[in-house]
């Protein structure tokens, strides 16, 4: 356990340097992408006065490398600055908007947890019958299209021609009021006694959770099969299957727990294909998160709410695959010796 | 396997129970008298930051400007009950209204009057443009009268105070945040108006849901009232994405869809449900082709000419944009001053001749006209072909160029960079001519989206300062047809179309028919009534 701790702090430090040097590259970015910051924040009309003005404010004159200090010296404060398009401080922003994307990330990465391993282990188990032959085909067509289609699809079935599903978006509907506790919706609406309020936040979520999750879900149960399958032909199973050791606790103990280990190490490369996706899932379902947030700031040249946005990704995407390394260890005997080693 | 039968049998039970208990249809559609309309972007209601349409809708909503605009393009009293002017047309004196009450109920006084002209003069956004050249100095001369003194004579003052708010000086005093850019003043109460309002107008922002919507409840308090089935409540999504608008409509989630829905969406919606209506409005609104006067070849008038005469305008009205009308002169045809100066037709032999009159007549093959279109407006890009396929009909070598907004704005800066044509759809936020005059014609303006023609024409300035400069309309409006007169001989850019909003709205149990053609004023929710009752059950 000590060589573990060891590995985490090592890879905390590293994760310092990926994130000054993902801040470096999107600030760049930004700077160098065209249309004036300036003029787009203030409007084609604004006086010119006004916008050299705001200019000066937004140290937009100065050299790129002195833009990015000040912004830098700012950030290590906890100031990530001003939105150009909410006008209000990025900070304040992205912990309004944070809680609902994670929310949906959260909800969207359930799917795959459960699902992806039943429908795995069921399609190794009735290899080349109909079951297996069921999932394979639908995962195919359903991992071959995009993340967008299925909300619109989604949207069309559940809100326009069977409408059983909010399609106002955002996370209640009105006349529902829920203090904001945890910023998780349906839990805040537990936790407050309301559970109408939290059926109705599920509601609103399912749609775009599900259009997020779906692919992931299929491409991890297809992962799930092939490994139970490798694992099955080798001879360890064999071994134990001649001791007469149940079949049932063979597929538990012996060949899933193996077989799940890759794909434990996927969910959490997929956690940060969900936030990528979201930011049309969002769009589509006008849901009130960090994903939306930075499609307006992206149009809108918005640099402070970019970048912002884009360390927060790292973060979280650093934190989940340092987490997904803990648990592979946790599940993988061997993986813990090697590193005591 | 029983875990498993075990698990599938308890996820159907739930499916059920979801589908049986959550969410009944028309949850949001159940909501009273409301009148929720999507826009493409968030407004921003702070009268000294919001200018485009989405704040425009919102502004007229909440707040009282000191005059009104009228369905003929004048203005009417409003907060400003009267005015007079001075014989040299620099002193403006107004009367205020002495009955106006703000939603904190604190009394609208000249002095909120002088506060909301130096708040915004100050900020610099906003509508600050229409007033930032022109408004030398504002004071209050009593409880309710106000003096505004221009630094030259403006002609186009009034019309431009249709845009001008008045905000509640009393509460915005008592909300600056101490960090701020105003010295003293704080942030002059800006991030106060992110979440509420400083108005007298006939709603009152009640709840805000950043860069989702913005909703609003009446003021029954209004100076103005109200007539019977104005609806009671409003709500401004900041998002119209088509299946979503679709679906809402569907459900009656939504009362009106916005303007920027595409051709086909429309016309999808108007086929799926027989209840559903369009109406229009003519904001003066269209689509102009925008020509760099200093870049060869379109730098010379005859090849500007040439490709006025090859565009299909029957088409571009009825089939691209439907509902358009062919634009005929350099402003919109509801503009003061307006004269038919253009009368193009798609006419090849006509812009063979102009091209043969031109400098680059033995050469014009080889000099590649670029046409910009801006790629989040997909229309544009057959407006784009179709000119592209009728210029190579006379041997002229149109490229398409497809570019991003952001991009366009970016280039128009300078001379060197602006595209040597381009489509872009302008509205004015006046309906006097001077506001497009100055903002696509002027040399000081150039450089912008709006103005990326560069003129630079001493004599065309010299005209449009002695126009803005006469007080009297009359007189005025005929310097106004002059200068349409001038640029129409120089064909300084190609009018193509005056597009009217487009709006697919709840016919079954809502009344929408616009009176005024201004930016925003399609949902001026004075005009708008709303019966509840009619609604399907």
């Amino acid at each position: 356990m000590p060589s573990l701790l060891t590995t985490v702090l090592k890879r905390l430090g590293w994760a310092l340097v990926v994130l000054v040097g993902l801040s470096m590259l999107i600030f760049s970015l930004m700077r160098v992408i065209p249309g004036d910051p300036a003029r787009l924040a203030l409007g084609p009309t604004a006086p010119e006065e006004v916008v050299e003005r705001y200019r000066a404010r937004m140290h937009y004159n100065d050299p790129l490398p002195m833009q990015y200090y000040w912004w830098l010296s700012d950030v290590v404060r906890g100031d990530f600055g001003m939105s150009t398009v909410t006008r209000r401080e990025v900070a304040r922003d992205l912990a309004e908007f944070l809680p609902a994307t994670l929310e949906l990330v959260i909800w969207a990465g359930l799917p795959p947890i459960f699902f992806a391993l039943l429908l795995g282990v069921l399609g190794a188990m009735y290899k080349n019958r109909w079951p297996d032959y069921l999932i394979r085909f639908s995962s195919y067509i359903i991992i071959a299209t995009p993340t967008f289609v299925w909300a619109v699809l989604f949207l069309l079935i559940f809100g326009y021609w069977l409408p059983i599903l909010p399609s106002v978006g955002g996370r209640l509907s009105m006349g529902f009021s829920v203090p904001s506790i945890t910023g998780l919706m349906v839990l805040d609406a537990l936790l407050a006694g309301q559970p109408a309020a939290a059926w109705d936040a599920f509601a609103h979520l399912l749609l775009p959770a599900l259009a997020l999750s779906l692919g992931h879900t299929m491409q991890e149960a297809r992962l799930t099969r092939s490994y139970m399958l490798e694992n099955e032909g080798k001879d360890y199973i064999t071994m134990i299957t001649s001791q007469g050791v149940p079949r049932n606790v063979i597929n538990r103990k012996y060949l899933l727990r193996p077989s799940v280990i890759p794909t434990v190490s996927i969910m959490g490369l997929d956690i940060a294909a969900i936030f990528g996706n979201a930011f049309l899932v969002e769009t589509i379902f006008n849901w009130p998160g960090m994903s939306r947030y930075a499609m307006s700031a992206i149009l809108g040249k918005d640099v402070n709410a970019v970048c912002g946005v884009v360390l927060v990704l790292g973060v979280i995407f650093i934190t989940t695959n340092l987490l997904v390394d803990i648990v592979v260890a946790l599940l993988d005997p061997r993986m813990r010796q090697s590193r005591s080693k | 396997m029983k875990l498993m039968k075990r698990l599938f049998l308890g996820l159907c039970v739930l499916c059920l129970a979801f589908v049986v208990t959550a969410c009944p249809a028309g949850a949001e559609g159940e909501a009273g008298s409301i009148f929720r309309v999507t826009q493409a972007i968030m407004p921003r209601w702070d009268p000294a930051v919001g200018s485009d349409y989405a704040s425009g809708l919102v502004l007229i909503n909440v707040y009282d400007s000191l005059v009104f605009p009228t369905p003929d393009g004048g203005v009417r009293p409003w907060v400003a009950e009267s005015w007079n002017i001075s014989e040299d047309g620099l002193i403006w004196d107004f009367k205020i209204r002495e009955d106006i009450v703000f939603h904190s109920g604190n009394r609208l006084t000249a002095q909120d009057v002088v506060y909301s002209m130096q708040r915004l003069l100050g900020i610099g956004e906003g509508f600050a443009f229409l007033f930032y050249s022109y408004v030398d100095s504002i004071e209050a001369t009593g409880d309710y009268s106000v003096r505004l003194r221009c630094k030259t004579p403006y002609g186009p003052l009034l019309n431009s105070l249709v845009r001008f708010y008045v905000v509640d000086r009393k509460l915005l005093e008592q909300h600056y945040a101490a960090a701020g850019d105003y010295g003293d003043k704080g942030d002059w109460g800006r991030a106060y108006l992110l979440e509420h309002d400083a108005g007298s107008g006939p709603w009152t922002i009640d709840g805000v849901s950043t860069n989702i919507s913005v909703s609003g409840s009446i003021f029954r308090g209004y100076w103005a009232g109200f007539e019977a089935g104005v609806p009671e409540k409003f709500i401004v999504y900041a998002s119209n994405e088509a299946v979503r608008v679709k679906t809402m409509m569907s459900r009656q989630e939504l009362e009106c869809a916005d303007h920027y829905q595409t051709t086909e969406n429309i016309q999808s919606m108007l086929d799926a449900d027989n209840t559903l209506k369009l109406a229009h409005n003519y904001t003066g609104g269209g689509l102009n082709l925008w020509l760099n006067n200093q870049k060869a070849p379109v730098d010379d008038p005859k090849i500007r000419e040439a490709l006025g005469y090859l565009i299909d305008y029957a088409t571009l009205c009825s089939k691209i944009l439907p509902d358009s009308i062919q634009k005929k002169s350099i402003v919109s045809s509801n503009a003061l001053g307006y004269k038919e100066v253009f009368s193009f037709s798609m006419d090849f032999e006509k812009a063979k001749q102009a091209v043969a009159g031109s400098r680059y007549a033995d050469r014009i093959g080889t000099l590649p006209i670029e046409l910009v279109w801006n790629s989040e407006s997909a229309d544009r890009e057959k407006v784009a072909l179709m000119i592209q396929a009728t210029a190579s009909q006379i041997g002229l070598n149109v490229s398409i160029v497809e570019l991003p907004w952001s991009t366009i704005v970016s280039n128009s800066a300078r001379v060197e960079t602006s595209p040597m044509t381009a489509m872009v759809s302008v509205t004015p936020p006046t309906s006097d001519s001077a506001s497009q005059f100055v903002s696509q014609l002027r040399t000081k303006t150039s450089g912008t989206w709006e103005n990326m023609n560069w003129v630079n024409d001493p004599a065309l300035d010299e005209m449009i300062d002695k126009a803005l400069a006469t007080v009297d309309i009359a007189k005025r409006a005929v310097a106004y047809s002059e200068i349409q007169e001038y640029c129409a001989k120089r064909f300084t850019f190609i009018p193509l179309t005056e597009t009217p909003e487009r709006l697919v709205y709840q016919a079954s149990y809502v009344d929408l028919a616009p009176k005024i053609g201004l930016q925003g004023f399609s949902f001026y929710l004075r005009d708008v009534r709303v019966y509840p009752d009619r609604r399907k059950k």
